[in-house]
């Protein structure tokens, strides 16, 4: 083990002196590690520069409030971007908007609605998400249906390598094919390849208006086979989100938003299905409480979904039927919520899922050829590795290429690509 | 090329998958940048991607070189075979494997014609987004390889937003199948890492795309200008004000004559300097709506006329000069070099007015025909290429147009790629570092780099990488 290693924090005081601004950062089960914070190009490459040199591997984050654990135990370091927050170039002409990583997301937002745009993701908290940890988590707003996934917005980035050199892929500009997509590779890598520091979004007008229209529905399969006439019609909402509530029922909800004109007009279609709804709206204003409220579906009981489950769209009824089969017999009521647009459905156990449940979920959904993601403490032993992508060994080699690629060293951490069991 | 190579290869791909006769192997000696040519010494036809695959691997055996081929529509040579290479072209792969009209999706060869597909997909109120103008040509397989623009991409967005899924054959014959739709890619991107890699990190052999409801109104306009610059400002504006068409082209005065003399005759005024064609869709209330905000700039901006079409004949017959305005101009000059940079779209006029200076400047013909909207800029300069002074005066042109986008905040290509033709640009916008980046990523896909050898980036970056002088690293981290 190097001498840095041993005592890190030391080491990182007597390079760096303050630059740094060291804390500690604690997590589950008492664990603890330094934690930098680098602003600016150069004072990110000099890190990496140091944590290569001396063999300590590090997690790049943003505010690093809940990181996939499988990551943080194979650090020693994180390097949060926390403090590195500028706004680079905002061009309302353009619609492009350029910042640091560690800028938040409601800030951004905040800053482009003067020149009249809005970016996606809306995410739950964003005041908490940063655009560089967004990106690598891959995160979705509730708007997605719209605006398409986070990885559709990105235009280019700056990244710092393992070995501390900062390169370019992409740039500003709406349309660029010069060089590689490297930024796509990026995004949703999870810090294991580089560390972003800086990245360019496309931006869309800020609608007039907006409208969230909520409405009953009785048994899954009805709040399904509604949502899907909702998907027919000739609109473009933001969002149709079915879930399930307290008792048997479940609540379908639609955000429009647009010209005025416009979301009148598809206010009247999404009548003519929910004769029956609530609606409220106005002008677009991310802080509405309802809009937060809808953002922060992805939260209900406070928590993030454990259990999220992605197929298509013509098989999202059968997904909902293992899921609701499978509780049931365990005498388990659980939360769902689902983008049926998107084929994406979020399942919430309560504070406790039954190891032997959750592994039969696990089991039956994926031989049902549905694609799964567990996340935090309820994953159940032996169940989908969030770290192990579910893909053909072909594809986990040319992965694992890649990362050998970027990283040769193994600076930052890993997912688990390799086959052996 | 080895015998026994070739043999091998003939029992996979059967008589009609080989080529090897050299009258028949002359289509095949460049793309659309036909100053580039390279007779191959083969031509393979695969039918399927378990064909594909054994190809590869016999050719990974043996060490030799593959340059992927679709319809060789491709503008910047990225098809252009490779000397001692085989050229392994797609034309055989035309299966339209799967629509699936419930989920939005279509699954096909690589091989088809994205027209093809766009024809199939209309039967069922849907449409594959991305219409490049060789639309009735490229394939898909192409389109993705290049990452491929075209007038509707101003809405939906370029190739890789339309993408879902590939199934590629690796540089030694390995089949990744990335085919199934899901919603986001669970590990790391690799299918939109591959889109735009130019045929550099292996064979894509059948692609899933995502299809969207075809509008329900849809509404041209054109605009007709006594002036370029007008013609410019008014596309700044609309992006301005956040308007949202779904396409927004501008033809020069030489390619409205071009059209007008040809069979696209579209009816475009010859004595316009301009034309702006705006297409908006989307629900009636929609179109009404921006249609007229946008009259109204038009309008400000000075236009002469505006025509307007609704219904779908009036509608393609104006579109038919922009669709056609490159066959058209094969009337005005022999050869033709479509040069393909971006600017930001606050500098349009500046941009296209650098680019007639330029080329004033080398005594050369320019048309101007290109997707404004995304600031993608068509510089078409006229030449004849048994002219080698002309050809020099073209090439320099080109390079001081590349040169004066990068330095206004612009990138090289927008649609068509770097293939052969903008290496040595590459260094404009990159920097040694960001290449060697590069070139590490393509060495994850094919380590010998065989798979459309000097194509894309510059290759001594790439040599440099290897002989980097690299402080000694550990090969792993103790932990
Ligand atoms: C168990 C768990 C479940 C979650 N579930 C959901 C969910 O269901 N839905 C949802 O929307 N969000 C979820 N999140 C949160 C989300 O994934 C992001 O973590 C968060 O929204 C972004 O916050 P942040 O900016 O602080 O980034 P962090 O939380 O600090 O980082 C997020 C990820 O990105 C990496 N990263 C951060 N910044 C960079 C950078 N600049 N360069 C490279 N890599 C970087 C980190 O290593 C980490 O892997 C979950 C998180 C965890 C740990
Ligand atoms: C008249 C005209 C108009 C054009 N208009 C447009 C336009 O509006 N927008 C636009 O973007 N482009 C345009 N182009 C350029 C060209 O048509 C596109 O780049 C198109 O996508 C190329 O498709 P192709 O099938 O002809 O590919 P090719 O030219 O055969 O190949 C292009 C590149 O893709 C690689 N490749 C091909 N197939 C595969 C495969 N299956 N797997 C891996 N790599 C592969 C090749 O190696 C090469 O690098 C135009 C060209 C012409 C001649």
């Amino acid at each position: 083990m190097s001498t840095a290693k041993a005592d890190l924090r030391s080491a990182l005081e007597a390079r760096f002196g303050d630059a740094l601004a060291l804390e500690t950062w604690s997590g589950p089960g008492g664990r603890s590690l330094p934690l930098a914070a680098p602003i600016g190009d150069e004072a990110w490459s000099e890190l990496l520069r140091f944590a290569r040199a001396e063999r300590v591997r590090v997690l790049p984050v943003g505010l690093g409030s809940k990181l996939e654990l499988g990551l943080v135990d194979q650090v020693e370091l994180l390097a949060s971007t926390r403090s590195d927050t500028d706004v680079i170039d905002y061009e309302p002409g353009d619609g492009t908007l350029t910042a640091r990583a560690g800028a938040r997301l409601g800030r951004l937002a905040q800053h482009i609605r003067v020149g009249g745009h809005r970016l996606t993701p809306t995410v739950p908290e964003p005041e908490r998400t940063t655009l560089g940890g967004a990106l690598a988590a891959g995160q979705d707003g509730f708007d997605r249906l719209r605006y398409g996934p986070i990885r559709h917005q990105l235009l280019g980035l700056r990244m710092a390598l393992a070995d501390g050199t900062i390169v370019k892929s992409g740039g500003k500009l709406v349309k660029n094919v010069t060089g590689y997509d490297v930024h796509r590779l990026l995004a949703g890598s999870l810090g294991t390849l580089a560390v972003i520091v800086e990245a360019s979004l496309r931006l869309y007008p800020l609608p007039e208006t907006h409208v969230l229209v909520r409405a009953s529905s009785g048994s899954t399969n009805d709040a399904l086979t509604t949502s899907r006439a909702l998907l027919a019609l000739p609109i473009r909402p933001v969002a149709v989100v079915a879930r399930n509530t307290g008792g048997s029922g479940w609540t379908i909800e639609v955000v429009l938003e647009g010209r005025d004109d416009v979301v009148t007009w598809e206010l009247a279609r999404v009548r003519e299905v929910l004769p029956v709804c609530t609606t409220e709206g106005g002008r677009h204003d991310l802080g509405a409480p309802h809009l937060r409220a809808m953002s922060a579906l992805e939260r209900r009981s406070g928590s993030w979904p454990p259990l999220t489950i992605r197929t298509r769209p013509s098989r999202l009824a059968d997904a909902l039927v293992i899921v609701e089969g499978a509780c049931l017999a365990a005498s388990l009521r659980p939360e769902i919520a689902t983008h049926p647009g998107l084929a994406l459905a979020w399942v919430w156990f309560g504070d406790e899922l039954p190891a032997e449940l959750g592994l039969r979920l696990d089991r039956e959904l994926r031989a049902d050829g549905h694609a799964l993601r567990w996340r935090g403490p309820q994953r159940p032993p032996g169940g989908q590795d969030p770290l192990r992508p579910d893909v053909p060994a072909p594809a986990r080699r040319t992965m694992f290429n890649l990362e050998r690629a970027l990283d040769p060293d193994g600076v930052f951490p890993g997912l688990r690509l390799d086959d052996a069991p | 090329m080895d015998t026994k190579l070739v043999a091998a290869l003939r029992a996979v791909v059967g008589e009609r998958g080989l080529i090897d006769d050299p009258t028949r192997l002359l289509p095949y000696e460049s793309d659309g940048l036909a100053m580039l040519a390279v007779r191959p010494p083969l031509v393979l036809l695969p039918r399927t991607t378990a064909e594909v695959a054994r190809c590869m691997q016999l050719l990974a055996e043996y060490g030799v070189s593959i340059v992927a081929r679709g319809a060789g529509t491709g503008l910047a040579g990225g098809a252009t075979p490779v000397a001692d290479g085989v050229v392994l072209s797609t034309a055989r792969m035309r299966d339209v494997l799967e629509v699936n009209v419930e989920d939005r999706f279509a699954r096909v060869q690589a091989g088809v014609v994205n027209v093809d597909l766009s024809g199939l997909c209309q039967a069922h109120g849907l449409a594959y987004a991305p219409d490049p103008s060789s639309q009735m040509a490229c394939t898909i397989g192409g389109n993705v390889a290049n990452n491929s623009g075209g007038p509707h991409c101003f809405k939906y967005g370029a190739t890789t937003r339309h993408i879902l899924g590939l199934v590629i054959v690796t540089h030694d014959g390995e089949i990744l199948d990335l085919s199934e739709p899901v919603v986001d890619p669970d590990g790391y991107d690799l299918v939109g890492l591959f889109v735009g890699s130019e045929g550099t990190f292996g064979v894509a052999t059948e692609v899933t795309v995502r299809l969207v409801p075809a509008a329900p109104v849809v509404e041209v306009q054109l605009a007709i200008f006594a002036d370029l610059d007008a013609a410019c400002d008014s596309v700044s504006e609309i992006i301005k004000q956040r308007l949202e068409p779904s396409a927004l082209e501008i033809l020069d005065k030489l390619t409205i004559e071009a059209v007008e003399d040809s069979v696209f005759a579209a009816g475009y005024p010859r004595e316009a300097e301009a034309v702006l064609l705006i297409e908006v869709e989307g629900v009636e209330t929609e179109v009404n709506g921006i249609a007229r905000e946008i009259r109204t700039i038009l309008e400000a901006r000075g236009a002469l006329e505006i025509r307007t079409a609704r219904d779908a004949t009036q509608r393609k017959k104006l579109w038919a000069g922009r669709k056609g305005a490159f066959g058209a101009m094969g009337r005005i000059a022999p050869d033709l070099y479509v040069a393909d940079a971006v600017v930001p779209r606050t500098k349009l006029r500046d941009l296209v007015r650098r680019t007639i200076e330029i080329c004033r400047e080398r005594d050369l013909r320019l048309a101007n025909v290109f997707h404004a909207g995304d600031g993608n800029l068509h510089p078409n300069i006229c030449y004849d290429r048994r002219d080698p002074d002309e050809v020099r005066r073209v090439l320099a042109a080109g390079h001081a147009i590349l040169e004066a986008c990068v330095e206004a905040g612009g990138a090289l290509t927008g649609e068509h790629g770097v293939g052969l033709e903008k290496l040595a640009e590459m260094e404009l916008l990159f920097t040694a570092d960001d290449l060697a980046a590069m070139c590490r990523v393509r060495e994850a896909w094919d380590p010998e780099r065989r798979l459309n050898p000097g194509k894309l980036l510059p290759m001594h970056a790439c040599l440099e990488i290897r002989t980097a002088a690299l402080p000694p690293a550990p090969t792993s981290l103790d932990t």
